[in-house]
């Protein structure tokens, strides 16, 4: 085996099973080459310093600050309505189907614009001429007062 | 409040109750300091993420339905935030330098710890490796938990420890 391969298999084993003929190999490569043994201590030295001795932190009242943040940036609110919708979207839903019924039936046609509201009613209705009345400001301002 | 299990917490911080909220937000803080601390070192950013990983998980309440734990539910978001912050730390980098990036640790001074320049070169490693060596060589999570966490196959997980393992070793040639 060359010295690769018995480092290849040492790495595995700190993370792994090895087979009884793998471990077998690996006891019998180590006790053969020692100072390639001592050279593949450094692994286990970095497995020990790296693994955690004490509970990570973020810090002191790191719990509190958060809930403050919650409660000051109007993420309570924005839950709270993203939930009403959610619980109550088939009643939104009914809503807001109401008010496009409403929009197109007090529309004068049924196009999609109407039903949108997006189009621009324009009268048609005029004032029969018998029913114009005139109007002179010189007249009614200076012989009729 | 404290005996409480979390599922009743979780009910009623959905309800709007903030101090069972913050003891979810406790009982789980250390292990998601865990994971992001390792990734993204002891810096203000990192409490940052910290504090975004609960106002995910906190926006999110509705949507938890409880299939995997509490805990591997705050890890995946802890990890994922990490990544994300790791990428645009990358961008950055490409336009300053490392020291500019406040990322330079006298790791030439004699006086040194090893402990120390082993964790400054945790910083150098790739994301890929620093996800890997973080939950199955500093938090002891088994290379099974390991892969369903990151979501891979286990032997993307057995081989990336191998790699960092090496790149860890050479990097750190001097000091073992």
């Amino acid at each position: 085996m060359t010295p690769q391969e018995i480092e290849e298999l040492f790495i595995r084993s700190l993370d792994t099973f090895l087979t009884a003929k793998e471990q077998e190999t690996l006891i019998h490569q180590l006790e053969k080459n020692p100072p390639l043994a001592k050279q593949l201590y450094g692994h286990r030295k970095i497995r020990e310093s790296l693994k955690r001795k004490s509970p990570a932190s973020f810090g002191y009242h790191f719990a509190e600050k958060l809930t403050a943040r919650i409660e000051n940036t109007g993420v309570i609110i924005e839950r709270q309505i993203f939930t009403f919708f959610k619980k109550y979207q088939l009643l939104a839903a009914g809503v807001i189907v109401g008010l496009l019924v409403l929009n197109t039936l007090f529309s004068e046609r049924v196009t999609i614009d109407a039903t949108f509201g997006l189009d621009q009613s324009t009268s048609t209705e005029t004032t029969p001429s018998d029913q114009i009345i005139s109007f002179d400001f010189y007249k009614t301002l200076n012989t009729d007062l | 409040m404290n005996q409480q299990s979390d599922d009743d917490l979780l009910e009623a911080s959905r309800r709007g109750d903030m101090n069972a909220f913050r003891i979810l937000v406790d009982r789980n803080e250390s292990k998601v300091a865990g994971i992001i601390k390792p990734m993204l070192g002891d810096t203000p950013e990192a409490v940052d993420i910290g504090q975004e990983v609960f106002i995910r998980f906190y926006e999110s309440l509705d949507k938890f339905k409880g299939e995997s734990s509490l805990s591997t539910y705050l890890i995946r978001i802890a990890i994922n935030l990490s990544l994300n912050e790791l990428k645009k730390r990358k961008r950055r980098n490409s336009f300053f330098s490392p020291e500019e990036a406040g990322m330079h640790v006298n790791a030439d001074n004699e006086q040194t710890d090893w402990k120390d320049v082993l964790h400054h070169e945790l910083n150098n490693l790739e994301a890929e490796f620093k996800s890997v060596v973080t939950l199955r060589m500093i938090e002891g999570y088994s290379t099974e938990e390991t892969a369903t966490l990151l979501n891979i196959p286990l032997g993307t997980v057995l081989s990336r420890l191998s790699r960092a393992q090496k790149k860890l070793k050479t990097m750190l040639a001097n000091y073992l």
